[in-house]
């Protein structure tokens, strides 16, 4: 089945080269000569983690957009789960996949990144963590909107993820709001403040394990949320 | 054995939690044998695809229990798959014929011989020079050919055929009836269910045949017994039924 899936996903990871080039030229790091973000400079390989988060962010949602929804709306999946597999199994197995290609994909970012940029590879290994992390909660958010919605369910976790190149969207949006109701939202709101304590950790040397955990658990209740109702679904 | 006892499915008209409750099937019962080829018949709306959706466990009933072999319809067809043919086949469009069918056996339990079941089903729909077409290049017959196809990859014991002669040609009209005729007799404990409003073939594939009405099923409607034709029949009893009552 992987041949398959990997064949269907040529585009999407077509689109994700692109995406990877975009983050290549926004990446101070990797623009040294031109001294734009001398603070990039001095942060130097873990530096690059913060860019590879938002890869790996954005790679889960363009590898995953619509992969239930879809299949639903355009009744795929009267044909496939007339064959002995289960909708479990049969879109884990898509997850997975997805998630896989997505730490290969940052991986890749990181080495030839360097390669490209500094001539030589430095290290900073420890910052897929960010990226590894990232993919679960955008996973996470994907699979339970696609699960969840008949459509719409990219755009949804889209505006979910712009905050993390805009923070100060999410700041004038919740402004106006109560302190209670600001909580609420920001606890349902993918984990920005764990993300930042992680890469804060990775820069000062450390791993910030409270937030890691944090975070994979967001992507993981998500996760289990969206394979509950993938068990509970009608299939019309 | 396919048991139905009372099974009432009922859904939302327009909203999920707030529309209206529209009654698809009310009180279901029913034994299939194995060896049984069952015709279901009635008009539209009649609730016949939500009776087959039940079957393979892709509806969950309102109410009353379904079983196949002792199991849950769902359970059963994650275990053993069903050779499905819907009303509306729908295939990736990007997917090739033999790319689809090859996608569909992996889905199964097909084993090491897949690529040949795969070749099979290709040259016994007549689809080998479609191979390599795409599937939103197929005509409405050929998609549907494909959809027979990959109903026949597996090795089955149940067939759920959902208007399969939809968008076919008179000629394979014809080689379904083969097709089917030659499924069943390979295999004794073998169980066909077929809904279709063409009744001729119905009445020529089918050894029993149940009227179902407005999520009821209304008796069997009998074949082969030599007086008027099962279309003839049908209409008759539709008629009665939709009498509005003295």
């Amino acid at each position: 089945m992987i041949p398959v899936l990997l064949r269907d996903l040529r585009w999407r990871l077509l689109t994700l080269l692109l995406v990877s080039f975009a983050l290549y030229a926004l990446e101070p790091g990797f623009h040294q000569h031109e001294e734009l973000d001398l603070q990039a400079v001095a942060l130097g390989p873990l530096g690059i983690s913060s860019t590879l988060s938002y890869f790996a962010g954005l790679a889960m949602i363009v590898l995953l957009a619509g992969f239930v929804s879809r299949d639903v709306r355009e009744g795929h999946t009267r044909l496939f789960f007339a064959h002995p597999t289960s909708p479990l199994t049969f879109y884990a197995t898509r997850w997975a996949l997805a998630y896989v290609l997505t730490i290969i994909g940052a991986t890749l970012f990181l080495v030839l990144g360097q390669v490209i940029a500094w001539g030589e590879f430095r290290g900073g290994w420890t910052g897929l963590i960010l990226p590894a992390v990232s993919a679960l909660i955008y996973g996470g958010l994907i699979a339970f909107f696609s699960v969840l919605l008949p459509r719409g369910d990219t755009w949804v976790v889209f505006l979910l993820f712009l905050p993390t190149f805009f923070p100060q969207l999410l700041t004038m949006g919740l402004a106006p709001l109560s302190p209670t109701v600001r909580d609420a939202i920001l606890l349902l709101m993918p984990p920005h403040g764990a993300l930042q304590e992680i890469w804060d950790g990775l820069l000062s040397g450390s791993v910030a394990w409270g937030a890691v955990a944090f975070a994979a658990a967001y992507g993981a209740v998500l996760l289990g949320a969206a394979g509950l109702i993938l068990t509970l679904k009608e299939w019309p | 054995m396919i048991e139905l006892d009372e099974v009432v499915k009922t859904y939302r008209e327009s909203f999920p939690l707030a529309g209206r409750r529209v009654r698809a099937l009310d009180g279901v019962s029913l034994r299939v044998a194995p060896g049984t080829a069952l015709g279901i018949v009635g008009i539209n709306g009649a609730g016949k695809s939500t009776l087959l959706r039940i079957l393979l466990g892709y509806l969950r009933p309102t109410s009353g229990e379904a079983r196949i072999d002792g199991s849950a319809p769902r359970a059963y067809v994650e275990a053993r798959g069903a050779a499905y043919v819907p009303e509306h086949a729908s295939v990736p469009p990007g997917w090739t014929v033999r790319g689809a069918l090859r996608a569909y056996a992996m889905l199964g339990d097909l084993g090491h011989d897949a690529w040949e079941r795969v070749d099979a089903a290709i040259e016994r729909l007549g689809l080998a020079e479609l191979a390599g077409r795409r599937v939103r290049a197929l005509s409405k017959g050929n998609l549907q050919r494909l959809a027979i196809a990959q109903a026949l990859l597996g090795d089955r014991k149940l067939m759920v055929l959902d208007e399969p002669t939809d968008g076919l040609d008179p000629v394979w009209i014809a080689e379904l009836r083969d097709i089917v005729r030659e499924w069943l007799a390979r295999d004794p404990a073998r169980i066909l269910i077929l809904a279709s409003h063409n009744l001729a073939e119905v009445e020529r594939i089918a050894d029993r045949v149940l009227l179902l009405h407005a999520g009821r099923i209304e008796g069997e409607l009998g074949t082969g017994d030599g007086g008027a034709s099962l279309e003839d029949r049908f209409v008759a009893r539709v008629r009665r039924l939709q009498e509005p009552l003295p």
